[in-house]
């Protein structure tokens, strides 16, 4: 799953609950869900961070 | 007739031409052929000729004597031209017998605008023919010489390099010394290609190695011509038709450094790149290199600053979408509290339970409930529920009254 994935499906997730569209059996699912793909998104951007210190670091190296 | 003394017909030729030429100058233009000079002694010989196509129609001897010397130095201050042999003169000169030594012209001026009005002519006669004759390599725009040799992308950096000068010069060393020297520590390759740079045949050698260059196997990023140092004069090989035509035609970048102060050779109008001196045109190269590196730094600095900047906007957006999610689910919660809370309610409102609470009672005659007066049956017993019981209701036997009128139940 790619970030830009994850974003979209949490975008519709978040939509629905806030449109009341989502059945309530459902909810609880959708929340973990949900869940999963905000600590998807975060971790995935966590890993992207690391790798823009690096390549600052090598770019500044160059200087 | 008796034989006279050679001293005396000397005598005659000199009374002679005193009657008609001393004390009397002239200008005259003569063109110079072999020229002796001697600057330790202050003086200088030369042979003064006058041609016709071919032919030599007139010849002279001429000197410049040390009370003139200094002419010479002044006109190649004036004019870039060296003091040599083929150049045309406006001079001021009177005539002179000696009879040992003959006939000689005396030079005592030089007019400096006359071989500047002849230079600049053949100059413009060359340019002319340029755009004339090579119009494909050479045209004006707005009174500007635009060239194809000037329309060429240098590359963004430039390393290669083909180096047109006279080996050990000083022009040439000086060349190599600022690349060298470059504080930046860029690495260039330089390959020579010796000639002459001045002097006859100068223009030849230079388009032979133009030649070589354009028809060798290694794709240089420029050529550099250099030549400096030494003389200040002597440019003609700059000035003539075929440097114009190699030049503006040549498929490499040409940056020319031929050291000079005032003249601007048909070469520096036509070439790529035209500096004053050779430490010049390796300074216009390291600025050149300069320039593309500091574009890559900017690029990495604008690399990382957008890279930040992404990086920053998707935090922001996932955190808030995660604030709309907590918000969401919260509301969501609630919304279905209330709806519950709702019917609740409504189904509260509608028990009779309660509405018997507050004073009502409900009417039934053999189990059945009677809603309408029109349902009263006068001969069965009627009981009324109440809130918390039953009371049987002794009933007259009356018709019932219906009403069209609604009571209002509170």
């Amino acid at each position: 799953m790619t970030y830009q994935d994850a974003y979209d499906q949490l975008t519709t997730l978040v939509d629905d609950i806030e449109n009341d569209t989502v059945p309530l059996d459902e909810l609880p699912g959708k929340i973990r869900l949900a869940t999963e793909l905000i600590a998807f998104c975060q971790q995935r951007l966590r890993a992207v961070d690391d790798d823009y210190q690096q390549a600052v670091i090598q770019l500044q190296k160059r200087q | 007739m008796s034989p006279i003394r050679l001293s005396d017909l000397a005598y005659t030729i000199d009374a002679v031409l005193d009657e008609n030429f001393g004390g009397k100058a002239m200008w005259v233009v003569a063109e110079t052929s072999d020229i002796k000079n001697y600057p330790d002694r202050q003086y200088c010989f030369m042979t003064l000729v006058e041609r016709e196509g071919n032919q030599t129609v007139a010849k002279l001897e001429a000197a410049i004597w040390r009370k003139n010397y200094p002419i010479i130095k002044r006109f190649e201050a004036a004019t870039q031209v060296a003091f040599a042999r083929n150049i045309q003169l406006l001079m001021l000169v009177s005539v002179s017998y000696h009879a040992v030594y003959g006939l000689r012209l005396e030079v005592h001026q030089i007019d400096h605008a006359y071989t500047m009005g002849n230079l600049e002519r053949e100059r413009q006669a060359v340019l002319d023919s340029l755009v004339r004759d090579y119009s494909q390599f050479v045209w004006l725009d707005q009174g500007q010489y635009i060239t194809s040799n000037q329309m060429l992308d240098r590359p963004p950096v430039c390393q290669r390099i083909a180096l047109i000068g006279a080996p050990n010069s000083d022009g040439w060393r000086d060349f190599r010394q600022e690349l060298a020297n470059n504080p930046w520590g860029y690495r260039f390759m330089i390959d020579d290609y010796a000639t002459q740079v001045q002097g006859v045949g100068a223009d030849k050698a230079i388009c032979a190695q133009l030649e070589q260059i354009a028809n060798g196997s290694v794709p240089y990023d420029v050529v550099v011509m250099v030549r400096g140092g030494g003389s200040q004069l002597d440019f003609g090989a700059f000035d003539t038709l075929r440097m114009g035509v190699a030049v503006a035609s040549f498929p490499y970048p040409i940056v020319a450094g031929i050291g000079h102060d005032r003249n601007v050779s048909i070469t520096d109008m036509l070439c790529h790149q035209s500096v004053k001196t050779p430490t010049k045109a390796a300074a216009f190269l390291i600025e050149h290199n300069r320039t593309f590196e500091e574009t890559c730094l900017q690029l990495a600095f604008r690399v990382a600053e957008s890279g930040r900047t992404a990086l920053l906007e998707a935090r922001e957006e996932v955190d808030q979408l995660t604030d709309r999610f907590r918000y969401g689910t919260h509301l969501y919660l609630r919304n279905r509290q209330v709806e519950l809370t709702e019917k609740a309610t409504t189904i509260r409102h509608l028990d009779p339970m309660n509405i018997l609470k507050r004073g009502y009672a409900l009417l039934s005659q053999n189990g059945n409930i009677i809603t309408r007066a029109a349902q009263f049956q006068p001969n069965l017993p009627v009981e009324a529920q109440l809130a918390d019981g039953i009371i049987q209701l002794a009933v007259n036997n009356q018709q019932p009254t219906v009403s069209s009128e609604q009571p209002t139940i509170n």
